[in-house]
């Protein structure tokens, strides 16, 4: 998953990862996500991997890096299994 | 309306003078097609090319004063001419025109420099003051009418438009790196900013005095957003905001010549309509555009309200094509980098009202700044809320921001926007609370530029400059920054008067009036649900004006940006991303402008976000502003079409 949001990112945003944008990078502040991107990425992100961010997710100002996107899938990915 | 422009200190011999002026004067002659006139003396040269609105007969220019100590080169219109003329002769001022310039002339003689915050109106001046040898530039409050001043060796160049400065023997323009990435990231230029090295804009509300080797420069009018008493109650204050706007409107009646309205179907142009027919006493010419593409387009409104009002109405239509081969020309007019094509358009516009033999338009610009009508007040005001609000509050806020847009709507859409809006609850960039998701968002332009540096850091000095700034609330610091960027960077001067000069047609803008915008200020969001974008307007205007225009909700106006392009001439693609004319250029990132290029042209068109967008019309008008400007192909060489009169006071005229 890891790997396959990365490559949607990079393709999506025109940017790589690298030594200078790094998965803590705070996208916003490197000129690669927009207000716009941001809500595709998340619509993505719901689509793609059958989670749905709750209010703790989004709120949480982790969703703007790499880490703390693929952190919030898992955590809401975990949260899922639980209620089920 | 007209346009100036002159030169001063210069080393050239005066000999040279008359030549320069005249060729300078040509270049924006489509500002002033009616006349053309200038001043010489030994350390100026100054002219006017004019669009006769007032005194068609004798107010004719440059006009000295009657001592010929003075000397005016004028472009505006001065609204309250008659009561300050009046007010002059009751002082013992006689006047041999009828003409506001000769008003501002006589002011100035009697008043000085204190003259100006007496002025209600659109200028920008040039007054040789032939005792003192100083020259004085001056601009109105809200940067309605433009001018620019370039540094040459020792000289001062001056014009209303920077084409200009292609006719002074060895200018040449090079693009300002940081005013380019300031723009980029901000979405205009910073009121002092032109875009090329060497060449500012006088701000608005200031004036400049060259005396000797020495300049003053200060500021004649600030921008209060504070307002005074409030009234009483809401029925007060709609009878008040009915009474400045009328009055706003009678003042810019004021015309020798017929006044036409823009009129978009939007509800602020709907109540210039309005008044306008009902100040004149008959239904006004109206002008408006359709688009093919019907996301764009408000048609429907347009009928309904002139079909209400019985305006003789008409209309251009555009489409893709027309924007697109349009836009080159709209680019040259414009002189700097644009964020969008809406300006394209508006270009035709004025082309089609000015073949309909109409050359003064009252149009709504400064409505939505004076009388929070965007989203992003909506959204100063939530962000400083933020954290005493609950989910449920935040939430049916998100539904009233930006109802226009599609990837904000929806439940889901409006959830995901709560982690969007929480990353700008807390003020990162100082000064800039309210605009940080905007100025966040230009990041993605600034790419597009080499060694960008801090793209924020001009309009951070500007705001941390800015005298009662920090005690503004979060919703008037948003206020001033919508005056001081997007209304005279872009609203005013790229899609409003650059474009309607382009064929001689004045722009007036009642919104725009000192006293409705103080009216304004101290009326905001003390009414009604402050997320109701214009309340006051719509409760003032609601009960004549047709339902569908006060119900409707910001649309802002807007045109197809890249996907026209796409759509109509995907040989862009080769053109913005040349390499010749990339190297040549120099300022931009040529990796990223390919790849970005090749991004936009292969990727449908819902894949295309409003970054994009932008991006793409600041890098295709910065490649033509190459070709125009850096390159000087927007250089005209046909002299002026009409006889220029000279007023000579060089030396080499005078009797032996």
């Amino acid at each position: 998953m890891e790997q396959e949001l990365k490559q949607y990112m990079e393709e999506q945003f025109m940017f790589e990862f690298d030594s200078e944008i790094t998965e803590d990078t705070d996208l916003f502040k490197a000129g690669v996500l927009d207000s716009f991107g941001y809500i595709s990425l998340i619509g993505h992100i719901e689509g793609e991997y059958g989670v749905k961010f709750g209010e703790e997710a989004l709120l949480g100002n982790v969703a703007v890096t790499f880490a703390g996107l693929v952190e919030s899938v898992a955590s809401a990915r975990r949260q899922t299994a639980e209620s089920k | 309306m007209c346009g100036i422009a002159g030169f001063h200190a210069s080393p050239l011999h005066p000999e040279r003078y008359r030549d320069i002026a005249g060729a300078m004067l040509a270049q924006i002659e489509h500002r002033g097609p009616d006349e053309a006139g200038c001043f010489l003396d030994d350390r100026t040269a100054m002219g006017t090319v004019r669009l006769s609105i007032i005194d068609l007969a004798s107010g004719s220019q440059p006009v000295g004063s009657t001592d010929g100590r003075y000397w005016l080169c004028y472009n505006g219109e001065l609204y309250n001419y008659r009561e300050l003329r009046a007010e002059l002769a009751g002082r013992g001022v006689s006047f041999r025109t009828e003409s506001d310039t000769e008003v501002v002339l006589m002011a100035w003689a009697h008043w000085g420099r204190s003259c100006l915050e007496r002025f209600n109106g659109a200028f920008a001046f040039a007054l040789k003051d032939t005792v003192t040898g100083e020259l004085h530039l001056a601009r109105d409050r809200f940067g309605k009418r433009p001018l620019y001043v370039a540094r040459h060796g020792d000289a001062w160049l001056f014009a209303s438009e920077m084409k200009a400065f292609l006719a002074y023997p060895g200018f040449e323009f090079a693009f300002d790196e940081e005013h380019l990435a300031s723009t980029f990231a901000t979405w205009t230029p910073l009121p002092a900013q032109s875009g090329y090295r060497g060449v500012e804009q006088l701000p608005m509300g200031e004036y400049l005095t060259v005396r000797g080797t020495e300049t003053e420069r200060g500021r004649w009018a600030s921008l209060d957003l504070t307002g005074g008493e409030p009234p009483a109650t809401e029925d007060e204050a709609v009878d008040l905001v009915r009474a400045d706007l009328e009055a706003a409107v009678d003042l810019r009646l004021r015309s020798d010549v017929e006044v036409g309205v823009y009129a978009s179907g939007g509800l602020d142009s709907s109540i210039l309509a309005h008044l306008t027919k009902e100040r004149a006493g008959l239904p006004p010419r109206t002008f408006s555009i359709q688009f093919e593409d019907a996301e764009f387009d408000e048609t429907a409104e347009q009928e309904e309200l002139t079909k209400h009002l019985g305006t003789h109405h008409s209309t251009v239509r555009v489409s893709d094509s027309d924007v697109v081969e349009t836009f080159p020309e709209a680019v040259r007019h414009a002189e700097v980098p644009v964020f969008r094509t809406a300006f394209v358009p508006m270009y035709l516009l004025a082309q089609h009202v000015r073949s309909e033999g109409v050359k003064v338009v009252l149009s709504g610009e400064g409505a939505d700044e004076a009388f929070l009508g965007y989203g992003i007040f909506k959204d100063a005001r939530l962000l400083s809320e933020w954290h005493e609000l609950d989910e449920a509050t935040r939430m049916r806020r998100m539904a009233q921001l930006y109802p226009y847009l599609r990837h904000f709507s929806g439940e889901d859409g409006h959830r995901r926007m709560l982690g969007l809006y929480r990353q700008f609850t807390e003020e990162t960039m100082p000064g800039l609370f309210s605009h940080q998701m905007r100025f966040q968002n230009g990041r993605f332009a600034v790419r597009l530029l080499k060694d960008a540096g801090d793209p924020f850091a001009a309009v951070q000095r500007l705001v941390a400059e800015e005298p009662g700034y920090a005690e503004l609330s979060a919703v008037q610091k948003a206020q001033w920054l919508e005056f001081r960027t997007l209304l005279s960077g872009y609203l005013l001067a790229t899609q409003g008067e650059r474009m309607a000069l382009a064929h001689g047609v004045e722009n007036r803008c009642p919104f725009l009036d000192p006293a409705v915008v103080r009216r304004a200020a101290s009326v905001n969001g003390r009414f009604g649900d402050p997320y109701d974008e214009k309340y006051l307007l719509k409760r003032a205007y609601g009960d004549v004006l047709p339902e569908r225009i006060v119900s409707k909700g910001k649309f802002p106006y807007r045109a197809p940006d890249s996907a026209a392009f796409v759509r109509s001439r995907p040989d862009y693609r080769d053109l913005l991303a040349d390499p010749g004319t990339l190297g040549d250029i120099g300022v931009l990132d040529e990796r990223f402008v390919r790849r970005f290029t090749d991004r936009v042209f292969d990727s449908p068109p819902e894949r295309i976000g409003t970054k994009e967008n932008q991006a793409f019309v600041l890098l295709a008008s910065t490649v033509w502003l190459h070709h125009w400007y850096v390159r000087g192909n927007a250089r005209r060489d046909t002299p002026l079409a009409v006889p220029l009169y000279v007023v000579d006071r060089r030396s080499s005229a005078l009797p032996a």
